[in-house]
This record gives C-alpha cells, sequence and structure tokens, in this order.
C-alpha cells in the first residue's frame, strides 16, 4: 500500500516541510559534505519503511552509487518498497552511549529496484556482500533526495529520571 | 528449537528472546512517519516492561511518532564476523503526562533514560508494542 506517497510531486521532499521541523534540529547540523563523507565510509546502514499501518526498520548492507544508496535484497519488504516506488528512510549513526556522542545520517528519497542490464552490472560490481543466507540478488537503489546530518552532543543536565 | 525463516534464511526469535535482547542495549532507531516519509532518529531508551522508553522534547520527532504508529529497532551486527542481530518493536507512541495513571507514571519517569543533548528533553515517550519481532543471522 503506497496511499499518498506516490501522489507525491519531485518535490515533495524539499517542498512543505512541517513547521515543526526546524525544532528538532536542536543538534548540530552536518554539513552536506560531511554527510557525504560519512556515506562514504560506512558499509552498515538501516532502512525504514512505511508498508500498509505499521513501519518497518531493517539493518542493511550498503554501497553508494553516485550518490544513492544501493542495497542487496531478495523477495521480501525492502524489494515491495521499491516496487512501489515508496519514499524510505535510510540512516547511518555512530552513537556512544558511554560517552553520550556521536552523529547520524538521514538519506530520504524514492526507492526503485534497478533493472536496466548497464545499471545492475554497476551494482554488481558494488562491495555488496549480503550477510545472511539465501538468494539475494536484487539491488533497490535509494536516490539521496534529502540528506541531513546531526552530531549528538554531551549535554550539561543529562541525567535521568530528575 | 531454531526456526529458520524459509524466505529470508534467518533464524526468528520468540518475543521471550526479543525481549532479553532489548535489554541488553540502550540506543536503538526510531522510525517516525511524517506525511508518508519515514524518518528515522537514533535515541537512548530503556524498558517499562516491554514497553520503550525514550525522551525528546516537543518537535518533528515527538509530533511524528505520536501521530502515526512507529517501528523501533536495536540489534548488533559483527562487521567481521557477518553475524548478529536485530529486534523491531511495531506499535503505537504515546507522551506519558500527568493524564496516565500514577503506577505508569511513576514507573517511566524513574526509568534510566538518559537523552541526548540539545533542549530540555522532559517528555517521555512509551512505545506500547503491539509487536515483537526478531531475526538473528545464523550460518
Amino acid at each position: 500500500m503506497t496511499t499518498h506517497v506516490a501522489d507525491m510531486g519531485p518535490s515533495a521532499l524539499t517542498a512543505g516541510q512541517s513547521p515543526e521541523e526546524d525544532e528538532v534540529m536542536e543538534l548540530e547540523s552536518l554539513s552536506s559534505e560531511e554527510c557525504q563523507n560519512l556515506l562514504a565510509l560506512g558499509t552498515i546502514g538501516r532502512v525504514g519503511i512505511s508498508v500498509g499501518a505499521l513501519p518497518v526498520v531493517l539493518p542493511v548492507n550498503y554501497a553508494l552509487l553516485d550518490g544513492d544508496v544501493v542495497i542487496r535484497t531478495g523477495a521480501g519488504t525492502k524489494l515491495d518498497a521499491a516496487l512501489n516506488h515508496a519514499v524510505v528512510a535510510f540512516e547511518i549513526d555512530q552513537v556512544d552511549p558511554m560517552y553520550h556522542q556521536g552523529w547520524s545520517v538521514m538519506v530520504q528519497g524514492r526507492a526503485r529496484e534497478m533493472a536496466e542490464p548497464h545499471e545492475l552490472e554497476r551494482a554488481r560490481a558494488l562491495p555488496l556482500r549480503p550477510w545472511a543466507p539465501g538468494s539475494r540478488d536484487r539491488f533497490v537503489r535509494i536516490s539521496a533526495e534529502r540528506v541531513t546530518g546531526r552530531r549528538l552532543v554531551v549535554s550539561a543536565n543529562n541525567g535521568g529520571g530528575s | 528449537m531454531k526456526t529458520i525463516d524459509a524466505r529470508s534464511g534467518l533464524e526468528r526469535l520468540t518475543r521471550e528472546q526479543c525481549v532479553a535482547l532489548l535489554e541488553t542495549q540502550e540506543v536503538g532507531r526510531l522510525v517516525a512517519v511524517d506525511k508518508g516519509r519515514p524518518l528515522i532518529f537514533p535515541v537512548n531508551y530503556a524498558l517499562d516492561g516491554e514497553a520503550v522508553v525514550f525522551r525528546t522534547s516537543p518537535g518533528l520527532k515527538l509530533w511524528a511518532s505520536t501521530t502515526a504508529p512507529v517501528a523501533f529497532e536495536v540489534d548488533e551486527l559483527d562487521r567481521t564476523g557477518q553475524t548478529g542481530w536485530s529486534v523491531i518493536v511495531q506499535g503505537v507512541a504515546q507522551e506519558v503526562t500527568a493524564f496516565d495513571r500514577s503506577d505508569v507514571q511513576a514507573r517511566v519517569y524513574g526509568l534510566p533514560v538518559h537523552p541526548w543533548a540539545g533542549g530540555d528533553k522532559s517528555t517521555f515517550v512509551r512505545i506500547a508494542p503491539r509487536f515483537i519481532t526478531g531475526r538473528r543471522i545464523c550460518h
């Protein structure tokens, strides 16, 4: 089920943000260059998908292709989202719970299955080794329509239960 | 006894195993949906029974997570050994307020949830789990 996601125009990710959006930027924002550098270094991320009534979030191996996120998968939720051209979120982070610091980079964009022979050839050349056993020979490309990053810093008054 | 998912080849974890694994970590990823667009936030959390509790301040995270069902994921992935597990909690998140039962307030406000910096994160959000599922990569 794609609901109104499918009706969004190409600029829907940048236009019409919620007024609340600014308020969440309380943590230090990363520049787009910092986000790209972090994305280029990582290998593991999480994909967030809204399918039907309940969203899901799945850990994945990934690689970058022309700035877009590519994941390898078999039949299932991730592929279904791609086949529906759903807008998905992809996130990488490094969070140190002990010292309360880290960063997080999020990519939002439409997912699609890679099907053209030339594109598939490039995808197969990516360093993408799925961990789990089973057939995972389909490739999903998440277009990096919106990339945001935040740095998490130590709070002066972060004691819990106060 | 292990249950192996025929499609993915992954071991399916029981609800009890999932909750036990949730108890071992303190950082997870919250997925909330804003106008059909999923958003992912890393959050510190603690458990109130099987419910996930995190702290935040008024903003997009709070608004999106309390107006539509959410997913919350915790994992431990070993890059070199290519092993790991992932647990997903799906349900409805609600702000815990003075209108809640006093025993719920007492439990939730007493949890050791240490939020990230950036403003007054005085809002406690509790995800009432509808589904708790988990998978382990086994070779």
